[in-house]
């Protein structure tokens, strides 16, 4: 993945019943600006913004290896596409940045 | 961002939206704060195929997300309901079906393009328009059931929007929404709240704190009293708003499980093959207990108000009946909404084994084909924008 934007911003979207586990993604990912919604349905989702780097897609998966048991559904958007994360474990960063859904997420965000 | 740097309107704005997801018609108003200290905020509406009626600050805004997915639902819904009062229980069962059935098919897609939701999708779309059709041909002879119907979706939409200003409200005051809440509903609210904190915890009272903030404000927010029968007529609506939130609300959550349980399925369809697929699909219907905790209280609460007027909240009378068997009569329609009907079946009024083996041959010929699951989601019906047509 040498071919990418430079600052491009991405989300981390969780969705769960856990209402504190956004304070722990501020604490697990510190460079993130993190929103927890109230949502009708019942629970919450959690969005965290953070600037794309491949030790960010790792941190990412770090987390949620760590906190999967309490993740209902975990996807990464980036520009206008979402990707599932469902599948992927600690070690996936390459595998993910890989995957055709990542590659046509991050060429949707160069074609602006 | 580096950090530290305040982020543009416009860098939040996108932030949002990347969190909502492929959200289309997105309208931001902006409320201004008020004299005596209410923050302002952001309304945005717009349309997704999920309940995604939500409330969130992102760099220090606040936003409540309006969507219109449940409400134009909600007013078909209401449609139905309006058009078989005191007439055919198996034609409104039908209706409500077709319409559970849609609902549910769209909240699967809206996850992902897996062969269920097309499925069912196409069903609806292939097989079912007789429906109705005659209810939507009856509102030109009939414009005050179209006002009414209108009504009941603007009343949904409200509802759903005060319930999250009662989240904000409720944080910003550090917890006063429920002492200022106490005499809503003659004090009964806050007796329901209290039992509920004490029967479930702090959540779920909070949960049905802003349920119950929601439809007194529903029914009280006018400068102008209304007349008591127009006072009931609302009571009427804000109850069968709240009976379908608990089945609309369980239908998203059992098209959330679906769409993930359905990845195997999805992966052993063979397209140009010759053979049959042998594989059963299947789909996973739940309900939710907090969500029926919550409609039943609120219902509760309309019907203790409307005896308390000398009114009765189930009845077949008025500009809006509301019949005593509505809960039931909505259970009916859930439990079987996917079910094949026995056939033969004359006209597009259901999907019977036959067309149901038709369907999945289509659905499966679109496996793979994000663009055309779209294209169905997103064609299959109309749209407005502000009242104006978005293809007049």
């Amino acid at each position: 993945m040498t071919d990418l934007p430079e600052d491009f911003e991405i989300a981390l979207l969780i969705t769960t019943d856990d209402r504190d586990l956004a304070a722990e993604v501020e604490a697990e990912l510190p460079a993130a600006s993190v929103s927890a919604s109230d949502n009708f349905l019942g629970g919450t989702e959690i969005a965290a913004f953070l600037l794309f780097a491949k030790e960010t897609i790792g941190g990412i998966l770090g987390f949620l290896a760590k906190k999967g048991d309490r993740v209902k559904d975990a996807k990464i958007s980036i520009g206008t596409r979402q990707i599932s994360l469902e599948g992927y474990s600690a070690g996936d960063a390459e595998r993910l940045m890989g995957s055709q859904a990542f590659k046509d997420a991050v060429a949707s965000v160069k074609k602006g | 961002l580096p950090q530290g740097t305040i982020p543009s309107p416009e860098v939040t704005r996108r932030r949002l939206l990347s969190a909502l997801g492929p959200a289309r018609f997105v309208q931001f108003a902006e409320i201004d704060a008020t004299a005596d200290g209410e923050e302002g905020f952001h309304y945005v509406s717009l349309y997704l195929h999920r309940i995604g009626n939500q409330f969130r600050v992102i760099d220090g805004e606040a936003f409540i997300i309006s969507n219109g997915f449940l409400s134009s639902h909600a007013y078909n819904l209401a449609l139905v309901h309006l058009f078989h009062a005191g007439g055919d229980p198996a034609g409104r069962t039908a209706a409500l079906k077709h319409n559970y059935k849609k609902f549910f098919a769209e909240c699967v897609l809206g996850v992902r393009n897996c062969l269920m939701g097309r499925a069912l999708l196409l069903e609806t779309i292939l097989f079912e328009q007789d429906l109705m059709k005659p209810l939507f041909a009856s509102l030109e002879d009939n414009p005050g059931r179209s006002a009414a119907a209108s009504e009941v979706a603007t009343t949904m939409s409200m509802l759903l929007s005060q319930h999250e200003l009662g989240h904000y409200q409720d944080r910003r005051s550090g917890g006063r929404l429920r002492a200022d809440a106490a005499d809503a509903f003659g004090g009964r609210l806050e007796a329901m709240v209290a039992r509920t904190e004490q029967a479930h915890g702090p959540e779920p009272a909070t949960e049905l704190l802003c349920d119950g903030v929601a439809a007194w404000l529903s029914l009280t927010a006018d400068s102008e009293a209304p007349a008591e029968d127009e006072r009931l007529v609302r009571l009427r609506m804000i109850a069968l708003g709240f009976l379908c939130f608990a089945d609309l609300t369980a239908l998203q959550k059992s098209a959330d499980l679906t769409a993930r349980a359905s990845r195997g399925e999805d992966a052993g369809i063979r397209l140009g093959s010759e053979i049959r697929s042998k594989e059963a699909f299947g789909y996973t219907i739940v309900r939710d207990p907090a969500m029926d905790l919550r409609a039943r209280a609120v219902v509760d609460l309309c019907e203790a108000e409307a005896r308390s007027r000398g009114a009765e909240l189930f009845g077949e009378d008025g500009r809006f009946p509301l019949p005593r068997s509505i809960a039931a009569d909505l259970a009916a329609a859930f439990r079987t909404f996917a079910e094949e009907a026995p056939g033969p079946i004359s006209g597009l009024t259901g999907t019977d084994l036959q067309r149901r083996q038709l369907v999945q041959l289509v659905a499966e010929s679109l496996h793979g084909h994000e663009a055309g699951a779209e294209h169905l989601l997103w064609r299959s019906k109309q749209f407005s924008v502000g009242g104006q047509a978005v293809d007049p």
